[in-house]
């Protein structure tokens, strides 16, 4: 008898509930656990911010290594001269995306002689990522994108999730203690427009200082030691990572401008997923997404 | 799938396509033949694809309305995007050239001469040209069939150095070019339609017809 119970609990530690060993499987809520499980592989891994200003976008990733012998992960990925994308989650499904999506922009290049509009892309890859949601015998990427991309229309900034959902953002962030980030980026928003392309930097720069962990926050003088990427993609500016000279100098940068309104510590975490003992009822829907979205145009 | 080569049964003469300051024209006679008779006399060679672009087609007219039916495909596929993208000319272009040149290789033409023009999004004039080998080129003057011969001197004669043509003078470069295919080409007539893709308007113009006088056949005798 007593058995019998102890195996039953030990069943129902490893799954949280019983709607969620396939993708296939809704939930009597209404839905898909798998999908969700996927959305929080993204907030593994490390922050990245991505920004716009009337004629740039610009991603900023901070970089961790997993240990202190290897080198940190790649997280800013160019996929052709007017887009490139930056990773949070899965790098292995995130190599694979990214090589989808530079084949599409280079067959594009082919047939039509001119890059991809970046939301035409987006969309196939939209529509690329949903099968994985819907099939049985898939599993949803578990990786978060933010795209930078120029076309005619002017500069992007995409989110992609793992649930095929995707988003046209005037700023963002993803990734792990991304809140902080995204806290900068929303008192700030309405000064990016009219930005020059180093403040631009700046700003990004300073969204991600707040995402790193309270420790480092205090240990770290103001912005010059910290171990970040950087990528600008605009007018007149094809798709390029910024080298260790000119992150350095954006850093520098960074640190003498200050800056006045910073988050002094951290926001909630949002990274534990919280449904563990609340199957039944709903969680709040992550806020992020509206304040920096755009209107489908 | 390799096939003899056979003559277009309804061809179509030529095209003539100008830039000038302000956009591009294109324009065509509205006759396809039949064998050897005048037997389609009121069709349009020269269409609008979109807001930005025009298109005129020569050679089998058959294989040139396929080949408009896919990009019109095109069309309303950018229409359902909803996005603001429309089809840009050098873009359409680059299609037709890959598309006509994987017909050629795989032995199954399309017999087409195509002049393709518009306004590309920064506000230049594009004037292309692509044939059923693949051949792509873009030109300030481009000209298919018996135009090359016939009337690209006449317009290159014309055509004032170090700036391009204004509206009104690529329009009589046109007309008088019209006027020599007549003359000169046994498979035209005289009436003809102009294709004007420019910032202010995207149009087809016409059936014009074409002044000729034939006085001359009166000193023409003896045989």
């Amino acid at each position: 008898m007593i058995l019998r119970f102890v195996f039953h609990y030990i069943w129902l530690k490893m799954f949280r509930n019983q709607y969620d060993s396939d993708v296939t499987v809704w939930s009597p809520q209404g839905r898909l656990h798998q999908v969700e499980y996927a959305i929080a592989a993204v907030k593994l891994g490390t922050a990245t911010v991505g920004l716009k200003n009337n004629d740039y976008a610009v991603l900023v990733a901070l970089c961790k290594p997993p240990s202190e012998l290897s080198a940190s992960q790649r997280k800013l990925i160019p996929i052709d001269d007017h887009l490139g994308i930056s990773i949070a989650g899965i790098t292995a499904d995130a190599r694979v995306l990214s090589k989808y999506l530079r084949s599409e922009c280079l067959s594009y290049k082919h047939s039509y002689g001119s890059t991809y509009p970046v939301s035409r892309l987006i969309t196939n890859l939209g529509n690329k990522m949903q099968t994985t949601t819907q099939r049985y015998d898939r599993r949803p990427y578990g990786v978060g994108l933010l795209i930078a991309g120029y076309d005619e229309k002017g500069p992007h900034i995409y989110k992609v999730e793992p649930s095929a959902n995707f988003f046209n953002c005037k700023a963002m962030t993803i990734g792990s203690r991304s809140q902080s980030a995204r806290t900068y980026l929303e008192r700030h928003l309405s000064t990016f427009n009219g930005c020059s392309k180093d403040d631009i930097i700046c700003h990004g720069i300073h969204a991600i200082r707040s995402s790193l962990p309270n420790d480092e926050l205090n240990k770290d003088d103001g912005a010059s030691q910290l171990n970040i990427t950087i990528a600008i993609v605009g007018k007149d500016q094809p798709f390029k990572i910024l080298n260790n000279d000119e992150n350095t100098a954006y850093l520098e940068m960074a640190k003498e401008r200050g800056t006045s309104s910073m988050a002094s510590k951290p926001q909630k975490d949002d990274d534990n997923f919280s449904t563990e003992d609340q199957p039944e009822s709903s969680t709040p829907r992550d806020p992020q997404v509206a304040i920096g979205t755009m209107e489908i145009q | 799938m390799s096939r003899f080569h056979s003559d277009s049964v309804t061809p179509a003469s030529s095209v003539v396509g100008v830039k000038f300051d302000d956009g591009v024209m294109i324009a065509a006679d509205t006759l396809v033949v039949y064998g050897n008779a005048c037997r389609y006399q009121d069709v349009d060679r020269v269409m609008r694809i979109n807001r930005n672009t025009i298109l005129g087609g020569g050679r089998d007219f058959a294989d040139v309305q396929a080949v408009v039916r896919t990009i019109s495909h095109k069309i309303i596929e950018d229409h359902c995007f909803q996005d603001g993208h429309h089809l840009s000319p050098k873009s359409l272009h680059s299609w037709m050239t890959r598309l006509l040149y994987s017909r050629r290789n795989k032995r199954d033409k399309l017999d087409v001469d195509l002049v393709i023009g518009g306004m590309t999004p920064n506000n230049k004039p594009y004037l292309g040209y692509v044939d059923s080998r693949g051949t792509a080129l873009t030109s300030d003057v481009v000209t298919t069939g018996f135009s090359r011969v016939l009337v690209e001197p006449l317009i290159r004669e014309r055509q004032p150095r170090h700036r391009p043509f204004t509206y009104v003078e690529a329009v009589n470069a046109l007309r008088e070019c019209m006027k020599v295919l007549f003359y000169r080409d046994t498979r035209s007539i005289e009436y003809y339609t102009i294709g004007v893709c420019s910032r202010d308007e995207c149009k087809i113009k016409g059936p014009f017809k074409a002044k000729t006088c034939w006085k001359i056949a009166e000193l023409n005798t003896g045989f």
